[in-house]
């Protein structure tokens, strides 16, 4: 029985979902994509190509050099940056992870020790219940925020926990919490093109543009 | 001729007006920052209206740049995505009252400057000010602009500037200007290089800072002239985002140039006017516009540069801290050179931020200052400005934007503070002055 | 003394073997089945006093490989005592007896020892068409479970054909193979499945039942604790480089002969539950991953239906390569256009 659920979440399941994933994010990208730009006739000051590559880049970076706004919200800060290195580490390094990333792209992926992603997954989970706690709390949050994100961290942060539950703590139960922990996986494979946690590929359009609009301006940051 | 309206009532024609601006306004560009949002509101945190409120000790999540575009998002939601339209059809589409519509005026004509702070904070990198001119044009194009802005939008239709300040009281002006302050300015000369346009803030309110503009560019020793039809360097239509007059405005400046058959174009110490001279008009005329767009900092430190213009000496004494303005600054790459040019000026200058992007706005920019209505939140804005002024202790401020000193000016009496505001041109003048 | 009611210590001493050994034999099995320090007194009481346990050994639709792993089991009991201290009252590879005599004495033992004798099944059972395609003295064999289930004092299934249907379950199952606890409704199986299952287990087992005169401790499928209570990778001598993010990459490569964890060669350790890696093979010599085979999964249920022997664990059954993910980015990408260009058509304006 569990090994029945375990190889329809690993197989007809997964590659469902992976479809659901390439095929949602790809239309979500293009079809912004294809909508079109009008011309830019103004000479620019800078190079708008190199500074929008650059912000893809290094714009993690960038928001670290606003002090009076990280005084006030550390929080968003520390949370989200350890979310994301604990969430993108974990998606492409773990390597049962990598394993799957190897045969969807066909080239060899670098694996990382237990002991890492150990470390990277209590980062993601605490900063993710965090950062929903504070999501809850703040006023300016509050107002923002509507069901897809609760939904979201909800579905994120169980999927976090079964999997380290499945490496850590299973016990006897292995098979079934990694059953669980793939089941979730995949819903969450495919959620992702119908909510923003799609936002991943939008950060190349966004910030690409605001890479080149700061080249085309003349400034730096 | 009324080319922008303010009503009072709102109907339907009107929301059907914004929302089909609203929808036909989206590209790549726009569609790309509307979808990246992550609702994480650190925006808010740099929005100097936000913080006003909240050094107050009042918190008005409104002020979130992020909320300041979600209307135009949902539009966007229920007319680009799958999803949006499968609502629409099943009747949970966007229903606009004239109450969200009245909202939608207070969040981007009263709180909002474009002053792009959010752009530099944003972890997405999403440009507010593009999305806020989208919903301020929609709001321009279904009539209704502020009562105060429209006025000054019209009048600088008519009469050729939003003081109504026309070729006749332009000429006295500078007539006055010439008398006062011992200066010989050239009107219409050609054939010239450059050609220099005051903004008519400048010309009524601060007489000096003109006569220190053409006393440097006097001292440079380039051919420069003034021009009696493009006499007007600011540009209201971009405050209300009207294409028309935007293009009516840039219109006489163009004809102006090309009357005079000058190369450069130096704009004066006013945000948008450069803005839109340097970045709007290549698109509004493509073929026509061949001017190399100049501020008249980057002007003085390229003649610093070049030895036409020394300064040897530091006229200012006291602290002192530089205001950037928005349009200038951040959005318009000048902001390496008042820095270079104030450090030869002032015995004790010290930058309140640490990048020259994180500077914050007067508060006044984007049309704000006209609105009466917008006082409190301008005020409010003022105070957040203050903190920088506080935080390196100094009560002289070197401003290179007209507006900039005319709204922060304004916030300094209101809330009865002793900073002084000046030019930095002025400045540069009066070192000039003395030198020979 | 009646020949039957001999114990492990008489047949140690008849053989030869000192006390000494014989003490040693039983600290194994304590050891094996997971019993206190503090029992052991009585355990050795219990094999100096207990008679040795009767037990009837059915084969269905199997290979005998069971019984091969069984005779084979040396580390706890010394080979020449094995056989003759379990007692093998019926068991068709293995007995003298043929024909109608080897049913007869079938018959006999088990009204002889009811209530006491252990029954082990190898192979899994065909009920189909009323048992034609197995059977034996003209009985079908679901017919001869159900005659010596009855009685029986513990019933085992040795092997994962006797456990889950095993390999004639295996698609399309012709003979419609079950498990034997399938057709045992009521009654407690015992399955030590495993293909084959490790003998040693097999014999702690049924002395353990002697001992305890019950069952040992089962989990939910039916499987004893002691030795299928932990995956093949929690215990894998090369489970550290497994955590360190070691792989072998090929068969027998540099990184294999090192040590290094056979995950991406298809090993199913973390998913199987067996004691392979603890108790091993031949005597604790060896088993499979330690000669640098990739654990097969053979003890798990349908091992042989999935499929995936040579494929890491983590990737998806069926296949999901870049083609695939090619032709869905290509796709999406095309409906994406065509949305954009709906939505501009739309749009209108300027």
């Amino acid at each position: 029985m569990d090994v029945a659920l375990y190889d329809f979440v690993r197989g007809p399941f997964l590659r469902f979902a992976l479809f659901v994933f390439f095929l949602g994010i790809a239309y979500r990208f293009f079809r912004v994509v294809f909508l079109g730009l009008p011309p830019d006739y103004a000479r620019p000051k800078g190079n708008p190509y190199y500074m929008a590559v650059k912000k893809i880049l290094i714009k993690p970076t960038m928001g670290w050099t606003f002090n009076e706004i990280f005084s006030r919200r550390a929080v968003n800060y520390v949370g989200g940056f350890l979310f994301h290195l604990g969430f993108i580490g974990l998606t492409f390094l773990v390597p049962a992870h990598a394993l799957l990333w190897q045969e969807i792209t066909g080239l060899p992926m670098p694996t990382m020790p237990n002991i890492i992603s150990d470390i990277l997954a209590y980062a993601a989970l605490g900063s993710l219940v965090v950062l929903t706690v504070h999501r809850a709390l703040n006023p300016v949050l509050k107002l923002l925020t509507g069901k897809d994100e609760y939904f979201a961290n909800f579905l994120i942060a169980i999927v976090l926990f079964t999997g380290l539950l499945a490496t850590r703590w299973a016990g006897s139960g292995y098979v079934w919490l990694l059953s669980l922990h793939m089941l979730l996986a995949d819903l969450l494979i495919i959620y992702i093109p119908f909510s923003r946690l799609s936002h991943f590929i939008y950060y190349f359009l966004s910030v690409g543009f605001m890479g080149w609009n700061a080249g085309k301006r003349g400034v730096s940051f | 001729m009324a080319v922008v309206v303010s009503k009072e009532e709102i109907g339907k024609e009107e929301i059907e007006k914004f929302y089909q601006f609203c929808k036909n306004s989206i590209n790549t560009e726009v569609a790309a920052y509307l979808e990246a949002c992550v609702r994480c509101g650190i925006c808010a945190e740099a929005c100097l209206f936000y913080m006003g409120e909240n050094v107050a000790g009042r918190i008005d999540p409104t002020l979130t740049p992020a909320y300041k575009a979600d209307l135009l998002r949902d539009i966007y939601k229920e007319n680009y995505t799958f999803w949006g339209r499968i609502k629409k059809l099943l009747g949970f589409g966007v229903k606009i009252t004239p109450e969200d519509l009245k909202e939608q005026v207070k969040l981007v004509f009263y709180t909002c400057t474009n002053c792009d702070r959010c752009t530099k904070a944003c972890p997405m990198g999403i440009d507010t000010p593009r999305l806020v001119s989208i919903v301020r044009g929609a709001l321009t194009y279904a009539g209704l602009t502020p009562k105060d802005l429209a006025e000054a939008t019209n009048l600088s239709v008519e009469k050729g500037s939003p003081l109504g300040v026309d070729v006749q009281t332009f000429l006295q002006r500078l007539e006055f200007i010439a008398d006062e302050y011992e200066v010989e300015i050239p009107i219409d000369k050609a054939p010239s290089d450059y050609l220099y346009l005051p903004s008519s803030i400048e010309l009524m309110k601060f007489p000096s800072s003109v006569a220190s503009a053409v006393k440097v560019l006097n001292r440079s020793g380039v051919k420069w002239t003034m021009s009696t039809i493009a006499h007007e360097a600011t540009n209201f239509g971009l405050f209300a985002q009207s294409r028309e007059v935007t293009k009516e405005m840039l219109r006489r400046v163009l004809e102006g140039a090309k009357a005079l058959g000058v190369k450069h174009i130096i704009t004066p110490e006013c945000g948008h006017a450069y803005q839109s001279m340097r970045f709007v008009a290549p698109n509004i005329f493509p073929r026509e516009w061949n001017f190399e767009v100049i501020n008249i900092v980057e002007f003085i430190e390229k003649m610093i540069e070049k030895g036409n213009l020394k300064i040897t000496k530091k006229v200012l004494k006291e602290r002192s801290t530089l205001h950037d303005s928005c349009q200038i600054g951040r959005r318009g790459g000048v902001l390496r050179e008042p820095r270079k040019i104030l450090n030869m000026l002032a015995e004790d200058f010290k930058d309140s931020v640490l990048i020259p992007e994180h500077n914050i706005c007067c508060g006044g920019g984007g049309g704000v200052l006209v609105i009466a209505d917008a006082d409190y939140y301008r005020q409010k804005a003022f105070i957040s400005k203050m903190t920088l002024f506080d935080k390196v202790g100094a009560k002289t401020i070197v401003c290179y934007c007209a507006n900039c000193m005319l709204a922060l000016n304004k916030g300094s009496q209101e809330l009865k503070r002793d900073y002084k505001f000046v030019s930095i041109v002025e400045l540069v003048a009066e070192a000039l002055e003395d030198q020979s | 003394m009646f020949k039957n009611m001999e114990s492990l210590y008489d047949l140690y001493k008849n053989k030869g073997y000192s006390r000494r050994e014989f003490l040693r034999s039983i600290m194994l099995l304590s050891a094996t089945l997971g019993f206190p320090p503090s029992m052991f007194p009585d355990v050795v009481k219990a094999l100096e006093s207990r008679p040795k346990p009767a037990v009837i050994w059915l084969e269905f639709q199997d290979c005998a490989g069971c019984t091969e792993s069984f005779i084979k089991s040396t580390s706890i009991l010394p080979a020449d005592v094995l056989l003759d201290y379990i007692s093998l009252e019926y068991h068709e590879t293995l007995m003298a007896p043929s024909g109608f005599y080897a049913e007869e004495s079938k018959k006999e033992a088990i009204e002889k020892h009811r209530g006491r004798y252990i029954l082990v099944v190898e192979g899994s059972v065909s009920p189909k068409d009323r048992g034609v395609y197995c059977t034996i003295g003209g009985k079908s064999n679901a017919e001869l479970l159900q005659e010596a289930a009855e009685g029986a004092g513990l019933i085992i299934a040795v092997g994962s054909c006797a456990s889950w249907g095993g390999i004639p379950y295996a698609y399309p199952n012709p003979t419609g193979a079950v498990a034997v606890s399938k057709l045992l409704k009521g009654k407690e199986v015992v399955n030590i499945p495993g293909c084959p299952p490790i003998g040693d287990v097999i014999v702690s087992v049924i002395a353990g039942y002697t001992i305890t005169g019950k069952p040992p401790e089962l989990d939910s499928l039916g499987r004893p604790k002691a030795f299928y209570g932990q995956t093949i990778h929690d215990r894998c001598y090369r489970r550290p480089f497994y955590n360190a993010g070691r792989f072998a990459e090929s068969f027998d490569d540099e990184k294999a002969k090192k040590g290094y964890c056979l995950y991406k060669l298809g090993c199913k350790g973390p998913m199987t539950r067996n004691a392979c890696a603890t108790i091993r093979w031949n005597g604790g010599l060896s088993f499979p991953i330690q000669s640098g085979h990739p654990c097969f999964g053979c003890s798990e249920p349908d091992f042989w239906d999935r499929g995936f022997v040579y494929t890491p664990l983590s990737v998806v059954e069926g296949g999901f390569g870049p083609k695939e993910a090619l032709l869905s980015v290509t796709v999406g990408a095309a409906l994406g256009a065509g949305a954009a260009y709906l939505n501009k058509k739309l749009r209108g304006g300027k």
